[in-house]
């Protein structure tokens, strides 16, 4: 039988086997699994959405409507996490548009990010973006691509002292700057990390996963599927029998799974443009996690195809 | 460094390909039906100007040529085009030196001017493009309404500049080939990496022209 996101959608949940080997109990199949953030402990679902290219479609109405639709979708699978930034063209004002036409500014956990080499204008380009969503004020604010973060930073833990950011972060994508992120990890008094991780690059599984979770920094997931292109890498391939245990139906099933379940991630954030892929992604975050032995095994598996 | 080097085509990519289409199906609907006849009217004025050759078909091919070159840059890549891509912003000032140029030699037929008598072929190759570049898109799978027009789309501005280029002489022309062999290497390679297969389009047809202007110089 060819797997692919189709056939997940056709067969839906899967019941899971109680005490089957390797898989953690799971929890119920209708809400996400979360996790808490730790500096908190504010509860968020283990699977977001992302927004680069995915929501920058200018002012095309067909297209805004369109990805409005993926955000309702998500929003209805019990999503709460959106991620965006200035630099992904018109994805702030394709959200802003959905929120309003949604309603749906009460329910979303705001994440945006800085991105200006120019410390002075931090400020402004924050308010533009916030402008763009129409939220009273963002949840997570972070440093993207770490593009100045020290003035950046120092701007957002002010903003964080007057009580108009709940939490601030930085980001990397690519495998970029590990070894910065690494510092800024050990020595900076941040809530949130983003980080790219995937079955492919596991690099951040040596020392940034562990590190985050020694320094109780929550972690955002980004390029879980390099763009879909793993997605694609598999799709055609047989799936191990195993998975089948879990309900795992799907590769893009597998590959979300195999980020959300490493203990230190506390949201992966895929991005899409389609309705059907968002449930099919929230729905990962409904079933059961594997436990580190079975992690292995998948990466072993998806290794040797 | 190292970090330079990790970064991919695609990392620059900032759009889907049916956004990209949707810039064009946006423009076409806000602007039916005048621009439309504008475009076509502009096209037959600058066709006639080519086929018939007087003394004002210089100041008609490169005035309107200057026109529709600022108005694809303010229009196009200021607005349009920079609602998805905010790198179009930085090809504005080229658009308008190019529509600079036309105007100079519009006014003053110094450096860059009509041959005397403009090849029939150069002239059909100009005319070819305000018909089949809008069709050949659609052939090869973009919606109709995404349709590209000439003044409407840079593409095909750039297609239709290097075909009146083949019937230009003076110094200058060889100047004003520069912004749209540039164009058009980038908007082959944009195309190209959004997956469609319309990225061999205008390149081909950028290459074609330079090679009949490197013969017909000898």
């Amino acid at each position: 039988m060819k797997l692919d996101r189709r056939t997940v959608l056709k067969t839906t949940a899967a019941a899971f086997g109680a005490g089957a080997a390797g898989w953690m109990p799971d929890a119920a199949l209708a809400a996400p699994l979360t996790r808490t953030i730790p500096s908190t402990g504010q509860a968020l679902p283990l699977v977001g959405l992302g927004s680069w290219v995915t929501f920058n479609v200018g002012n095309n109405q067909k297209l805004l409507d369109s990805s409005a639709d993926v955000m309702a979708a998500f929003f209805e699978s019990g999503g709460r996490l959106i991620d965006s930034s200035p630099m992904y063209g018109s994805a702030q004002a394709t959200i802003g548009y959905a929120l309003r036409k949604f309603a749906g500014t009460g329910q979303v956990f705001s994440a945006d990010k800085v991105w200006t080499s120019s410390a002075a204008d931090g400020l402004q380009q924050i308010e533009t973006s916030r402008s763009f969503w129409g939220v009273p004020k963002f949840d997570l604010l972070q440093v993207h691509n770490l593009v100045a973060w020290e003035d950046h930073l120092e701007t957002l833990q002010a903003m964080k002292a007057a009580g108009s950011l709940k939490y601030i972060g930085v980001t990397t994508s690519h495998g970029r700057s590990h070894g910065e992120l690494e510092k800024i990890l050990a020595s900076q008094p941040i809530d949130f990390v983003q980080f790219t991780y995937n079955i492919k690059d596991r690099e951040a599984e040596q020392r940034l996963l562990p590190l985050a979770k020694e320094r109780g920094i929550a972690v955002i997931i980004n390029r879980p599927f390099q763009r879909g292109y793993l997605v694609e890498q598999f799709e055609g391939k047989p799936l191990p029998g195993w998975a089948a245990e879990a309900g795992i139906t799907s590769w893009a099933q597998f590959l979300l799974t195999y980020v959300i379940s490493h203990p230190a991630v506390t949201c992966a954030i895929p991005a899409t443009s389609k309705v059907e892929h968002v449930r099919e992604n929230m729905a990962a975050a409904s079933g059961q996690l594997p436990d580190a032995a079975t992690r292995n095994r998948m990466a072993d598996y998806a290794a040797q195809l | 460094m190292m970090d330079l080097l990790s970064y991919s085509l695609d990392d620059f990519l900032l759009f889907s390909l049916p956004a990209y289409y949707g810039i064009f199906e946006q423009i076409n609907t806000a602007l039916w039906p005048g621009a439309h006849m504008v475009s076509v009217l502009v096209g037959l004025l600058i066709s006639g100007a080519l086929w018939w050759p007087g003394k004002w078909s210089g100041p008609v091919v490169y005035g309107l040529l200057a026109v529709v070159w600022a108005w694809t840059g303010w229009y196009f890549l200021g607005f349009e085009y920079a609602s998805i891509n905010w790198a179009a912003t930085y090809a504005v000032p080229a658009f308008f030196a190019q529509a600079l140029l036309f105007a100079g030699a519009a006014l003053s037929g110094r450096g860059l001017a009509l041959q005397e008598n403009p090849s029939h072929l150069a002239v059909l190759m100009f005319v070819f493009v305000l018909i089949a570049y809008p069709v050949s898109g659609v052939v090869l799978g973009r919606p109709w309404q995404a349709a590209e027009m000439f003044g409407l789309s840079p593409d095909t501005l750039v297609a239709a500049t290097l075909a009146v280029l083949l019937a230009s002489k003076g110094w200058l022309s060889r100047v004003a080939w520069v912004v749209p062999l540039v164009w058009a290497a980038l908007a082959g390679l944009t195309l190209w990496m959004l997956g469609s297969v319309e990225w061999i389009l205008l390149p081909s047809f950028a290459l074609l022209c330079l090679v009949w202007a490197a013969r017909s110089s000898r």
